[in-house]
């Protein structure tokens, strides 16, 4: 059995008149090595674009589309439901004919061998390509099912109303991790989608770099042990959630997503989880001020696995007038903190290099690198040097490349909302 | 020791049925069936008769609620002490703490300003441990020639460190209990023996005949606050700052002579005090163990560089009282001369035992409560109804301060 906890980080002394409750709750996953009855039902669904613009460039894309498809199609293990879909300005079936294939060595094979079939032609047209989807996950109620989507270019060929009522219609059916080719495609489509099916979504700046991608993508689905995992929190009376976001080992803004249980209690779903797995959660709420030397329980946080309710975490509020307690940082929510700032300067530095205001960019782009030199985003500082050259890290002091890669830039604005832990040691 | 509060009479079941008991029955295991029940863990409602909830397992209950003191909600959990509507901590047993023991008597108090109350209290009494053959007792002792030997022990656990809260409640108790034992066992304090069975009670041998009773009492004390480190139970919210759990200590054992004078022999360790309050006079029986900042310069604790208590004693003529407080009262009454004052005028209310014990801390609450309040009081005249004017002079006029640091 997959076993969930949850442990608290906070400064819970408050200064008087405060009413502010800062919190990072970790999340754990951890498996005690039991089979605890069969493991639930798996679905895997590789949704690949076949539009004509994949055939360019002498039809390299499709090549290492293809390729990918094919290792990712190995990786699944036997007994999971699978199905590979084409798209265009429509979804196809590429395998099975329809519905869901059981893996097994024999339809594995056969799916590998109708991928290899597939050509390349037509527009492009996203919400259908996910409404196929839902239509083959709703073919396993209760599963727990994954779609790898990987397009090339821009959904130009349906309105976007088109594409949100698809993503509504697939939101709490599977997760969906949304994967760009090249630098064609629109960032902010495919953060939507990804986004509301509490996926990730990412760059594939090559065509060479797609194999390692899918397989790693559909290892990690393979080991989703639990299918579904709420954050229920509880708030006093005439309190304000004002945000509940996942802050590792991404940043993703949940507040919107929560779904009210009863007037002080909301579930925010986390989606599925692997049998170790880790996650940080800050919370901000704003409760009724106390007096000093009162207690007020902030929010309860629970977690709902499959339905069932687990212990509670506490965030607690304590005013104090002492300053000694009241002034000390929380490692943790500083940290978290850091890496939210980190995320909206890169996003508001791209946006005032894209709008040639150079003055704002080099600023907001110098803070990012400044704070990801300090928090120790190692990653996120080698993006950031491919669009500025960096004069000094410390000091945030960086002069704006004149020359960048559009696939540099798209890449660093995609992952601008990856973090890195809170250092615990 | 008694707590008051500490319901150990019979109490019938609460039922909590609301209109009809009667027509409601009961199930085989004493559970109760009503019509509705809503689940307090999930909000499912469930069907009557049933004492779990078929939703998420939560037992069902049909007992109300307490109400929170702070919204009114019926809403408190009493597992976690929270209400499940405001929010609000409720108050914990230690919040408020009243004991009663005749001639000795405490009221330990969170206070106004502080979440945690880590002030610690100890009190009890010990029958006399004195040679009936002396025949003592017809030189006109009076009531006080009955008088127990009483035991007052006062810590207050120092705030900047956590674990302290658990730091002082074991030490008073370790204290105060090898005190007891020691005064009630003459064979086990070769010093004690001496003063009470071999010596004349009246005239005590020796400056301090109990400094090897309250050494080792004061050690016991110092090892349990020690150990306070290393009880990860020990319920604390304070994040660790590296300092150990520590605490102060004054212990004070009063030991009615013939003739109406109290010896009082104290030892402390840190800046909690006590006092005497007589007819004619007001005493300060302990110093502070301060640096010339305020500091603390000794505490008890792990980490305490001398845990060896200052030793004071005292003969003195009643009737009186003997204060043994926290600094959460003697700031506001740091002079002998400004709390005789105020206990005289809470006598004068009609104030005596525990209820002037909880006048005085009322007091430090009206003028900001602004730490923990903590007060053991023994009064000579403790059965005898106040304010009836002073009393008459007394002509011991004994009273010596010795042995101070």
């Amino acid at each position: 059995m997959t076993s969930f906890t949850a442990e608290v980080f906070q400064n819970e002394f408050l200064p008087a008149g405060a009413d502010t409750v800062d919190a990072v709750v970790t999340v754990r996953s951890a498996g005690d090595g039991v089979v605890g009855g069969p493991r639930p039902d798996s679905v895997e669904m590789i949704v690949i674009d076949t539009s004509g613009s994949m055939q360019e460039d002498g039809g390299r894309k499709m090549q290492a589309a293809k390729a990918a498809t094919q290792a990712a199609i190995d990786t699944i293990d036997d007994g999971v439901y699978f199905a590979i879909v084409g798209g265009n300005a429509g979804a196809y079936m590429i395998y099975p004919r329809d519905g869901l294939a059981i893996a097994n060595p024999q339809t594995r094979d056969e799916a590998k061998k109708m991928v290899a079939r597939t050509r390349a032609n037509g527009g492009t047209a996203i919400g259908s390509w996910l409404k196929a989807a839902a239509y083959l996950a709703e073919l396993r109620p209760g599963a727990i099912a994954h779609c790898l989507l990987l397009t090339d270019g821009k959904n130009q060929h349906e309105e976007d109303w088109v594409l949100d009522n698809a993503i509504a219609a697939c939101t709490g059916l599977f997760q969906c991790d949304a994967r760009g080719l090249g630098s064609d495609w629109d960032i902010e489509e495919m953060r939507k989608i990804a986004t509301a099916l509490l996926g990730t979504v990412d760059i594939i700046p090559r065509p060479e770099d797609m194999e390692a991608e899918f397989t790693r993508l559909t290892e990690a689905a393979m080991g989703k042990q639990v299918g579904s995992v709420a954050l229920r929190l509880w708030t006093p009376k005439g309190s304000i959630s004002e945000f509940v976001k996942q802050v590792a080992p991404n940043l993703e803004d949940l507040t919107v997503t929560a779904q009210p249980v009863n007037p002080l209690t909301n579930d925010y779903p986390l989606g599925s989880w692997a049998g170790e797995e880790e996650r940080d959660y800050h919370v901000r709420v704003r409760i009724p001020v106390g007096n000093v030397g009162d207690e007020r329980l902030a929010a309860r946080v629970m977690l709902v696995i499959d339905g069932i309710d687990q212990p509670a975490a506490l965030v607690r509020a304590i005013w104090t007038d002492d300053e000694g307690l009241s002034t000390r940082i929380n490692r943790e929510v500083a940290h978290y903190t850091g890496q939210a700032e980190l995320a909206d300067v890169i996003a508001d530095g791209l946006a005032a290099r894209d709008a040639g205001d150079a003055a704002t960019a080099t600023v907001k782009l110098g803070r990012a690198v400044q704070i990801a030199h300090q928090a120790g985003n190692g990653d996120t500082v080698r993006l950031l040097q491919k669009v500025v050259d960096v004069d000094d890290p410390g000091g945030g002091t960086v002069r704006l490349r004149r020359e960048v890669d559009r696939a540099d830039e798209m890449a660093l604005d995609v992952r601008s909302t990856r973090t890195v832990r809170v250092n615990r040691d | 020791m008694v707590m008051n509060g500490d319901d150990t009479g019979r109490s019938t079941a609460a039922t909590g049925l609301g209109d009809e008991p009667a027509a409601v029955p009961a199930t085989v295991d004493g559970a109760v069936a009503v019509d509705a029940l809503v689940c307090a863990s999930c909000g499912e409602e469930a069907p009557p008769g049933t004492t779990w909830c078929e939703a998420c397992g939560h037992e069902l209950s049909t007992e109300p609620k307490p109400a929170c003191v702070s919204c009114g909600e019926r809403e408190v959990d009493p597992d976690e002490g929270y209400c499940l509507s405001c929010g609000y901590r409720q108050p914990r047993e230690r919040d408020h703490v009243r004991l009663d023991e005749g001639p000795v008597v405490a009221v330990s108090d969170r206070g106004r300003r502080h979440h945690d109350n880590e002030d610690a209290v100890a009190i009890g009494t010990v029958a006399p441990v004195i040679d009936v053959r002396d025949g003592h007792r017809d030189g006109g002792a009076g009531p006080s020639g009955e008088s127990p030997v009483a035991v007052l022990v006062v810590c207050d656990g120092v705030s900047s460190t956590a674990g302290s809260a658990e730091a002082s409640s074991r030490a008073a108790q370790a204290a105060c209990d090898a005190l007891l034992v020691g005064l009630s066992d003459p064979g086990a304090v070769e010093g004690a023996e001496a003063a009470t069975v071999g010596g004349d009670p009246a005239t005590p041998a020796g400056p301090m005949a109990l400094a090897p009773l309250f050494e080792r009492a004061v050690e016991a004390a110092q090892g349990e606050a020690a150990g306070a480190a290393d009880d990860p139970t020990a319920p604390d919210t304070k994040p660790d700052d590296g300092g150990s759990p520590s605490s102060t200590l004054v212990s004070v054992v009063v030991r009615p002579l013939p003739g109406g004078t109290v010896e009082l022999s104290t030892a402390w360790v840190g800046d909690s005090r006590a006092y005497w309050v007589g007819p004619d006079e007001a005493l300060r029986l302990t110093g502070d163990d301060h640096e010339l900042q305020g500091g603390l310069i000794r505490w008890l604790g792990a980490d305490s560089v001398d845990p060896t208590p200052d030793l004071a004693r005292a003969v003195v003529g009643g009737p009186g009282h003997l204060v043994v407080c926290t600094d959460g009262l003697w700031r506001y009454v740091a002079e002998p001369a400004e709390l005789a004052a105020l206990l005289r005028r809470l006598v004068e209310e009609g104030r005596s035992g525990v209820g002037l014990a909880e006048a005085l801390v009322s007091h430090a609450n009206q003028q900001g409560g602004h730490d923990n309040i903590t007060v053991a009081l023994w009064s000579s005249d403790h059965e005898v109804a106040t304010g009836d004017g002073p009393p008459p002079p007394d002509t011991s006029e004994t009273s010596e301060r010795e042995a101070t640091p």
